[in-house]
């Protein structure tokens, strides 16, 4: 079910960057885009009743079940790649605002 | 009509790779858990098997970390790591280069209430030293080198929001951010040149669980930590900064 | 000596980030950086090279072979020429440029499909920022928006094969498709679509129009040329190397590279403006080499994706220049430039002719020798849609190309330098680096069977590769 919401929250996005022109909004979508994404990821390398993959004084043993390490960790990094490129695009929003004075690319387009 | 067009295009998508790539009730194509290549890093066993791992005992190992997750960032796929720190890296210049260099400051057009001026000095130094742990501990909790840096960049903009203008400090963490960033790299042909491989765990490991454990990893997530905090209190600060020209 | 390849992407990631602290010289350490990279690549040896220590299907490894070695070769000369040459417009991104120099590097070294996603965005964000300095801000956020969706479908589909794999490493996931590939055509898809963003596949290209069609002297062979050639080297490591495509779905997929190819030389054809020429055309070229990958002639698409890198190379550095000295790119305007600019002129020709693919250049044999091979495998549709586009390419190339060298009754000088002589050092290096492209290609065009050798000894034990047969000037069916 997990895998199934975060598809569509991943393709709600998608379908947000494709229609949308308006710079903020676009940048809102490709947020909703990732977030859905790394959901994703990480919904794969889930399972009922296994343990986080941390070694605690609890959970001493490595003979324990754990949940897939390795999509959590792929997702860290995606996470933060996602963090850089929202940085970018916000920088391009306040770019482009400076320079045509609105955010909507259809009209910016049309000024041309 | 377009957008619905589009929409119906996009529930497609969602049901067939939903329905051809991940709905898989008889685990046809699910490479079960014990199978996965992650299964060596859980045991640590990716240059032999060093048998059950225990918490606050087992020694020598060839990752020493109590966080699986931080092992495999930090250790085992290092290399990505570095990529990560390059994206962040190549943003703070993106937004610096889009953002005209340095600008004059905008300030606040509101006087910060003294509430806010008074809390956010008080509430500032608490945040810097939660970030500080987050990193100093990411090889034994969660957490790590990115989540600390970020509250490290949120404890800057605490001290934004009580009407504190950056002024000369980001030359400071113009220097801090290339210097950890070199050091990291340095620190990976360190292990080239004394160890045999790039990104080499060249100190011991300790005894899993212990905060001086796990060899060269509290290092390099604090060097991670640092970089990560200056480059987005750089960015921050670029967004609080207006062109001169304009 | 033997130097370990990570030393490409260390050396300029640890001189961008220490760049940051030395402002003044910044030009010196993009210089020195890539001069560095191409000396280094010399004394790279074949193999295997681990990270950290850790055993190929757990930790990253890089994979050299004779594929990587050659495009890494290529790619530093062409980028160490290029930062010389403009290292007054790169000013402001020494940084960016020496991050996207070991991202290209990292891409073609990598034997770890993660790694390669981390690359293929560093990648990206470096492109968009080169691209925004032509401060046509919006082009830029179009070109980041379509990196960020195609990205994310590469993610999707990685992520769906390690689900169906457990594994990340290239040569295992190869060796387990290959014992199992039923399931996997979904992500495979995935994968390509995500990555046909970059190499500027048809339905996913709207953003080159707006990035490229303004291109200066360097956004123009950086992201037209560079960018566009290592994107398609991975794709060529990826889909002979890695994956094993179902028929159904190759049928797929070269359909959408015979649409780029078909759309693309229509929309060159098309145009009056050299740059836009160029750049439909390079999308054009990119659906042949995505053709050729796919087919299975991986020698042949080596050579070709080589060969155009320098080409397009050549071609789109001389019409920024042209632009920076005529102000303009329509082509009406531009009759009889190459007589004032006859050596400027003879680079661009030699580069156009051989992306065409006419006689004496080293595009002649690349086509003769795909349409053989297609001929030789009883397929007639293909060669026939290759013949006729190429034919096409071939008319609005020459056209462009005796337009600017006006070869008509009336004879007109317009007296404009491609490079004004006060630039003496621009001028004699610009004139260097072209001129010696242009002959490569002519040198490589007379000696085809060396070049061919060359791509057979890189691609020839790669697994998916048919036997194709080479011709060269020895004739006939040789080896």
């Amino acid at each position: 079910m997990m895998e199934l919401l975060s598809l569509s929250l991943l393709f709600l996005g998608m379908y947000g960057l494709i229609t949308k022109h308006h710079v903020l909004k676009m940048i809102v979508s490709m947020n909703v885009m990732e977030i859905g994404l790394n959901l994703f990821i990480t919904s794969l390398g889930y399972q009922e009743s296994h343990l986080a993959p941390i070694l605690s004084s609890k959970f001493p043993s490595s003979a324990l079940n754990f949940v897939d390490p390795l999509p959590q960790s792929l997702v860290l990094t995606s996470i933060v790649i996602g963090v850089g490129t929202t940085a970018v695009a916000l920088a391009f929003a306040k770019k482009i605002y400076m320079d045509y004075g609105t955010l909507d690319l259809e009209k910016i387009e049309g000024r041309l | 009509m377009k957008r619905i067009l589009i929409l119906g295009l996009m529930a497609i998508l969602v049901m067939g790779i939903y329905n051809y790539a991940v709905y898989d009730p008889y685990q046809k194509t699910t490479m079960p858990f014990e199978e996965r290549d992650s299964q060596a890093y859980l045991s640590r066993s990716v240059n032999g098997d060093p048998g059950e791992v225990v918490y606050g005992k087992s020694t020598n190992l060839e990752n020493g970390a109590a966080n699986t997750v931080a092992a495999i960032v930090v250790d085992y796929r290092s290399f990505d790591t570095l990529g990560e720190v390059t994206v962040l890296f190549i943003s703070s210049l993106g937004v610096a280069f889009l953002s005209g260099g340095f600008g004059k400051t905008i300030r606040l057009k509101h006087k910060p209430s003294f509430l806010l001026q008074y809390g956010a000095r008080f509430v500032f130094g608490i945040i810097l030293v939660f970030g500080a742990y987050m990193f100093l501990h990411g090889h034994l909790t969660p957490g790590g080198g990115f989540p600390g840096g970020a509250i490290i960049a949120a404890s800057a903009l605490v001290l934004y929001l009580g009407g504190e203008s950056s002024g000369e400090k980001m030359k400071a963490f113009k220097i801090l951010e290339g210097a950890a960033g070199s050091l990291y790299v340095l620190s990976g042909i360190v292990g080239l040149y004394f160890a045999g491989f790039f990104m080499q765990n060249v100190l011991p490991s300790g005894i899993v669980g212990h905060l001086f454990s796990a060899g060269i990893m509290p290092v390099i997530y604090i060097l991670i930590g640092l970089k990560v905090g200056s480059e987005l209190t750089g960015i921050l600060d670029y967004f609080m900064r207006e062109e001169v020209s304009s | 000596m033997q130097m370990n390849p990570v030393l490409t992407i260390a050396l300029p990631l640890i001189l961008a980030f220490t760049k940051i602290m030395y402002r003044r010289i910044a030009n010196l350490f993009l210089v020195l950086g890539s001069l560095l990279n191409v000396l280094v690549v010399f004394f790279i040896k074949e193999g295997q090279y681990l990270m950290g220590g850790y055993a190929p299907p757990f930790g990253i490894v890089l994979q050299v072979d004779a594929y990587a070695l050659y495009s890494l070769l290529v790619l530093n000369v062409l980028f160490a020429a290029l930062t010389i040459l403009v290292t007054k417009k790169a000013e402001n991104l020494t940084s960016s440029s020496l991050i996207a120099l070991a991202a290209l590097n990292g891409l073609i070294l990598t034997g770890d499909l993660f790694n390669l996603f981390v690359f293929l965005e560093i990648a990206a964000i470096a492109a968009i920022i080169i691209a925004s300095s032509s401060k046509r801000y919006h082009h830029a956020f179009h070109y980041m928006v379509a990196s960020i969706i195609g990205s994310t479908f590469y993610l999707l589909g990685l992520i769906l094969l390690y689900k169906q794999y457990g594994t990340l490493n290239m040569a295992k996931m190869h060796e387990l498709m290959l014992a199992s590939p039923g399931g996997s055509s979904v992500a495979v898809i995935l994968i390509f679509v995500g990555l046909a963003v970059e190499v500027k596949l048809m339905p996913f290209s709207g953003w080159v129009k707006g990035v490229l069609k303004n291109a200066d002297e360097w956004i123009g062979p950086m992201i037209g040329a560079i960018y566009g050639g290592a994107m398609m080297i991975v794709m060529g490591r990826l889909f002979t190397d890695v994956f094993v495509v179902s028929p159904k779905v190759t049928l797929l997929l070269s359909i959408l590279a015979l649409v780029t190819l078909v759309g693309g030389e229509a929309a060159a054809y098309d145009s009056e403006k050299m740059r836009e020429i160029l750049l439909y055309s390079g999308v054009a070229q990119s659906g042949l080499e995505i053709l050729l990958i796919l087919n299975g002639y991986a020698a042949l698409s080596f050579i070709l994706i080589l060969s155009n890198m320098m080409a397009k190379y050549v071609m789109f550095l001389l019409s920024g220049y042209i632009v920076n000295a005529a102000g303009t790119d329509v082509l009406g305007d531009l009759k009889g430039l190459f007589r004032s600019n006859p050596f400027l002129g003879f680079a661009f020709t030699a580069a156009g002719l051989s992306l065409a693919g006419l006689p004496l250049f080293v595009g002649f044999f690349i086509k003769l020798n795909i349409l053989y091979n297609l001929m030789m495998s009883h397929s007639y549709w293909l060669p026939a849609i290759i013949l006729i586009t190429s034919l096409v390419e071939g008319i609005y190339m020459l056209r462009m190309i005796l337009g600017l060298w006006q070869t008509g009754l009336e004879v007109q000088e317009t007296g404009i330098q491609i490079i004004s002589p006060s630039n003496i050092k621009t001028k004699y290096a610009v004139h260097a680096i072209t001129l010696i492209l242009s002959l490569a290609m002519v040198v490589f065009g007379l000696m085809p069977d060396y070049a061919l050798d060359l791509a057979q000894k890189a691609r020839g034990n790669a697994v998916a590769d048919k036997p194709a047969m080479m011709i060269g000037m020895k004739g006939g069916p040789g080896q």
